[in-house]
């Protein structure tokens, strides 16, 4: 048995033995900063792929579009009709035609048909399929190595057991190998990127992923298979921890509102994601053995894949979103010192969330499924509207009239609320059948999903990372310098992205490498975003500094540094090795702000409303 | 909830036998629980959690059997008939559900403190899986990958070779094969009178491919086939991998009883492999009616 | 089977001998089994039967009613199996509650996905009209040179602007048929 009055972080002695009690550990605090760090390093590769695929738009380099028969049908000086006498523009050079990235050489694998044997061979790739590897790995990196491990697994793990007053998680080995799965899943991605990636976006639609020579779709599809386990795991581990191990004396309505978002976030993690993975497999198997039953060319259907993908993939957003949700009651409490209007109604929400998650998934088969089911998935997918509105609402009434701290969190806590509902109230206008005809598969689109995910999720991610930050760590970070950073994240991010619902609108299709240039203003909003991205860049290296800092010389960190009720404020900085040295008392609610004085903390820094009557 | 039940119905067996010092008695449960009923409660709606994923992972395969039942009805039963012979299905049924009932005796032996009795019941139950697996594979798979039943385009038509869409969406085919296909073909547009014709008229009976594969001797190669069999492999074959963990599991825990590791104040790993190999069950109990029957 | 509730923290060995024992009932789970079995050969059995005869009457039974008979006593079946072979019967009411929870998702996505096949073709499909080079911008243009030249200034400005509009609003179907392989 180790030492239970040892902090988490401290060492064991040798090095040796400090690097096993990282590599073995059952401890869910140190499982999460491992993910913690994996999660981050996997945002800056997938950042790094979307700089790319922005700088790549920041010009429409001259572009041809070329049929099968090798016609030149299109290119960007303006649409061209098939057979249309179509002419090279006077003056451009070789290097004009094509886009910015280089061409290279990948390895492929060639199936022949009739054999089944595969030969492995070289092919040159031009620059616009460079281009798609590009949003490809951005997309999937984000997708399945960042946004939905970045809360529960990272985050979630260090504090779920803690907040509810538990020594661990239900099955401390199932974390640990959720973690090593997490990791495996992840080196097939980082395979199949290093073989020359993938061009089939993060949707792996049927039968371009099915068919495509590329072999690396099958490591790439297996990679996000192996992640499904992880998180199935990471889910499984969270529901029965909040069953069966709450402190004695927490009933459900005495939970703090981040383990209800958990909590209905790992429901639809157990049931959601078996399907991605039977999804998955079966891709693979289309690869494999040619079964067909996902491409139209041998008999099947490649809707079915659309209606098996998004099954997974719709509930798949709301994995994402609801932590962020969770994240965002706690800080707003906390940093308003106000009890949070509304409890139940933002717990109901979650679990209301959960369930009609699974009810719309079909809104993003607008323009190919059958009129019925349009009508009828667009109808639902206006309920989702529902719930996530009582959310905003509850924030907004508990912000009302309270003392805010303007801290980096609570900064974060706004920037997340005048994002998030953008990106929610884009929801919406792409719910509605007509206008989503237009929408679908535009910028529009993409503006929006960057709006909820990284407006969303990212932004309550980072508020989130400085709110516990002094917690975990045991170290203060530097407030002016974060204050400064998240101002330049957050006017990044709307430079890049707020502009994109206007391309949207105006007709820019996503997935391009290139745009017309007889509409001028494409590129001037496309100019727009880039610069916008860069900004983001600046914003989270500063962030990512702040950070190095706060670890390498940061002050230690009180216990209890903004004044919350919640159980994690009542341990040690950082947390010891089984959370707690005896088991926590409740005496009071997560949010009573109005009747308990926060524990750990000077009440100088943190009065009650009865200790300094109201003046007036 | 249940207590009062259990009593009625005098399922209750009393106070547990005093701690010994075999494994199972001297066990300590995990740190972070509070006994070793909690610990157990908490292993089994993790085990609970884990059959709903694989519900729904079998879900996908009934989903695809759905939809291409749902598209291609006519097509699926023939194929369903023709291809598939449902006695081997049904010895295997009874083979699993024989199986199912051995592993539930076996917690009670355990329950009951009786080591012997749960070992042998557990080697019943792997003498079962194994069994299923033996008769799958020499009685379904190997006759069928000899016949070039494979799935999607590894499937080989009578005569006509794998399932190329030139060959089944074409009438362009040589000679002899014409008038089969197009009464196929004709299935799939709902024009079955055609093939009521094409069969009065004799064609099938004079085909050379009648006499050689007396499996589908009254059968009309349709276009589906090869779907149907994609279906049915990989969601057997899935189901038979399931069956081959569960026989690993199995005996892993037959030395486990051996070794004195479970007994009537621990027995939540038998119990929890026992929902697996249940489920296993389950999913065979709508396979079966589903690629065999109907 | 509300084992330890009335436990808490460090119940020793000897808290346990409080502790009562459920164990599996023989008799029950016997006769679940020949009843599995029995139902197993009923599927069979109603599956091979194509008609019924009554009187002299005689009926038919569709590929459908096989269908339905077989995912009936399918379902009896696992009910079985669930309740006793899996304990759910006898345990707490939340290992009910998360199967529930499984088969509500299943049925969602077998129901909607087949809805969806099912009403395929129900509808006619909308027919886009014929691309023109140039797009629709194109031929929006002609129409209003063509208002232009039949009306002279009959025109009012708003109606101008909103042209100006739609012009701008369907710039994406210069792309429409562009060749880029992953336009999806
Ligand atoms: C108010 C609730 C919401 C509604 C009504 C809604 C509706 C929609 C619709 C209809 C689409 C399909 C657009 C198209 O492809 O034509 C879409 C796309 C998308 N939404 Fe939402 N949404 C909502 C909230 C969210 C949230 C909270 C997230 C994630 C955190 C999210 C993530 C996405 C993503 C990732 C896509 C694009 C997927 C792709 O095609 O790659 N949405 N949304
Ligand atoms: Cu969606």
């Amino acid at each position: 048995m180790s030492d239970h009055h040892a902090h988490y972080l401290a060492g064991k002695g040798s090095t040796g033995k400090t690097i096993m009690s990282w590599v073995w550990t059952y401890d869910h605090k140190k499982i999460g900063v491992m993910y913690l760090v994996a999660v981050l390093m996997m945002f800056f590769l997938g950042g790094l792929a979307a700089l790319g695929v922005r700088a790549e738009l920041f010009e429409p380099h001259y572009t041809e579009f070329v049929n099968d028969d090798g016609q030149v049908v299109a290119d960007t000086k303006g649409y061209k009709g098939a057979g249309s006498d179509f002419v090279v523009p006077e003056g451009t050079t070789p290097e004009q035609r094509g886009v910015m990235f280089p061409n290279i050489t990948v390895t492929t694998v060639e199936t022949n048909p009739d054999t089944g044997e595969r030969t492995e061979g070289t092919k040159t790739v031009t620059g616009n399929n460079i281009y798609n590897r590009a949003f490809t790995l951005h997309g999937t990196i984000m997708v399945f190595l960042f946004i939905i491990p970045a809360v529960p697994a990272a985050l979630g793990n260090i504090f779920l057991p803690i907040m509810l007053g538990a020594k661990d998680v239900a099955f401390p080995k199932l974390n640990l190998w959720s973690w090593y799965i997490y990791l495996f899943g992840g080196m097939f991605a980082i395979f199949a990127l290093i073989q020359g990636g993938v061009e089939t976006g993060w949707t792996f639609y049927t039968p371009y992923s099915s068919t495509t020579e590329w072999g690396n779709v099958t490591a790439m599809v297996l990679a996000a298979f192996i992640l499904g386990f992880s998180s199935i795991f990471t889910g499984m581990n969270f529901i029965v921890t909040v069953h069966k191990l709450r402190v004695p004396g927490m009933g459900w309505f005495d939970m703090p509102l981040f383990i209800w978002a958990l909590y209905a976030t790992s429901i639809i993690q157990v049931l959601a994601t078996p399907v991605l993975g039977i999804t998955l497999l079966m891709v693979v198997f289309e690869r494999t053995f040619l079964i067909g039953i996902f491409d139209p060319a041998l008999g099947g259907d490649a809707v079915l894949f659309q209606h098996f993908f998004w099954f997974y993939s719709h509930p798949a957003v709301y994995i994402m979103i609801l932590p962020g949700f969770g994240i965002i009651s706690e800080i707003i409490a906390v940093h308003c010192r106000k009890r949070i209007f509304g409890y139940r109604a933002i717990a109901f929400s979650s679990i209301a969330i959960a369930a009609i998650s699974f009810l719309v998934w079909a809104h993003h088969m607008f323009t190919s499924q059958s009129p019925v089911a349009n009508v009828v998935f667009s109808a639902l997918t206006f309920l989702v509207a529902i719930p996530t509105a009582i959310k905003v609402f509850n924030w907004i009434s508990t912000m009302y009239k309270s003392s805010i701290a303007w801290t980096t969190p609570m900064l974060y806590a706004c920037f997340f609320l005048f994002c998030f509902t953008i990106g929610g109230l884009t929801g919406p206008p792409l719910a509605t059948l007509a206008v989503d005809i237009h929408l679908h598969d535009t910028y529009f689109v993409v503006a929006h999903f960057h709006y909820v995910m990284m407006g969303g999720t990212v932004l309550a991610f980072v508020g989130g990372l400085h709110h516990w930050w002094p917690k975990f760590t045991g170290k203060v970070y530097n407030e002016t310098w974060a204050t400064v950073g998240g101002w330049i994240v957050f006017l990044g991010f709307n430079l890049t992205f707020f502009i994109q619902f206007f391309l949207g609108t105006q007709g820019m299709p996503r997935r391009y490498a290139t745009y017309p240039t007889d509409i001028p203003a494409f590129e001037i909003m496309h100019k727009i975003s880039t610069v916008g991205s860069w900004l983001l860049l600046l914003g989270f290296l500063i962030h990512l500094f702040v950070f190095l800092h706060s670890l390498l010389a940061g002050k230690k960190a009180a216990r209890n540094p903004w004044g919350g009720l919640t159980l994690e404020w009542e341990t040690e900085t950082p947390p010891l090795e089984h959370n707690f040295e005896r088991e926590p008392v409740m005496t009071h609610g997560p949010y009573d702000y109005d009747t308990a004085r926060p524990v750990n903390a000077d009440p100088a820094l943190f009065p009650m409303p009865t200790d300094t009557p109201k003046a007036h | 909830m249940s207590d009062q039940q259990h009593n009625q119905a005098g399922f209750d067996a009393g106070p547990l036998p005093p701690a010994g010092t075999r494994p199972h008695e001297t066990y300590v449960h995990g740190h972070h629980w509070r006994d070793r009923w909690e610990e157990a409660d908490g292993a089994k709606l993790g085990m609970w959690l884990f059959v709903c994923t694989e519900l729904l992972l079998f879900a996908g395969f009934f989903c695809a059997y759905a939809a291409f039942r749902l598209m291609y009805p006519d097509n699926w039963h023939e194929a369903s008939r023709y291809y598939l012979d449902w006695k081997i299905g049904f010895i295997n049924t009874g083979v699993l559900l024989f199986s199912s009932w051995t592993i539930v005796m076996a917690i009670r032996s355990l329950q009951l403190d009786k080591k012997f009795a749960a070992f042998i019941y557990l080697g019943i139950t792997n003498a079962c899986a194994i069994c299923f697996l033996f008769l799958k594979i020499t009685f379904e798979y190997i006759p069928k990958w000899q016949l070039g039943k494979l799935p999607g385009k590894y499937f080989n038509y009578p005569n006509y070779g794998p399932a190329d869409p030139a060959v089944i969406d074409s009438t362009t085919l040589p000679e002899p094969a014409g008038p089969l296909v197009d009464a196929g073909h004709a299935i799939t547009n709902g024009a079955t009178d055609m093939v009521a014709s094409a069969m009065n008229s004799g064609v099938m009976d004079v085909l050379p491919i009648a006499a050689k594969a007396g499996e589908e001797a009254h059968h009309v190669p349709m276009p589906h086939d090869h779907i149907f069999m994609s279906v049915y492999w990989i969601s057997t074959a899935t189901h038979g991998l399931h069956v081959f963990i569960g026989v690993v599991l199995i005996t892993w825990l037959m030395f486990r009883v051996m070794g004195e590791h479970y007994g009537p104040r621990r027995y939540t790993m038998v119990e929890n492999v026992g929902l697996y190999w249940h489920v296993v069950d389950l999913i065979w109990i709508f396979l079966f009616p589903l690629l065999y029957l109907v | 089977m509300s084992h330890s509730n009335d436990h808490h923290a460090g119940a020793g060995e000897g808290h346990q001998q409080d502790h009562h024992l459920h164990v599996t009932p023989f008799a029950p789970m016997l006769i679940v089994f020949i009843v599995l079995l029995a139902l197993t050969a009923l599927t069979v059995y109603t599956a091979n039967l194509h008609h019924i005869d009554v009187g002299n009457t005689r009926i038919e039974i569709s590929g459908t009613a096989h269908i339905l008979i077989a995912l009936t006593i399918a379902v009896v079946k696992s009910a079985l199996v669930l309740g006793f072979f899996m304990h759910l019967l006898y345990d707490k009411a939340v290992n009910t509650i998360v199967l529930a929870s499984s088969l509500f998702a299943i049925s969602l996505f077998l129901g909607l996905t087949l809805m969806d096949l099912a009403v395929r073709d129900s509808i006619e499909p909308y027919e886009a009209g014929e691309l023109t080079p140039g797009g629709t911008k194109q031929v929006i243009r002609q129409s209003i040179l063509r208002d232009e030249a039949g009306h002279g200034n009959a025109h009012e400005g708003e109606d101008h602007s909103a042209d100006d509009n739609a012009d701008d609003g369907h710039a994406d179907e210069d792309h429409a048929t562009d060749d880029q392989a992953n336009d999806m």
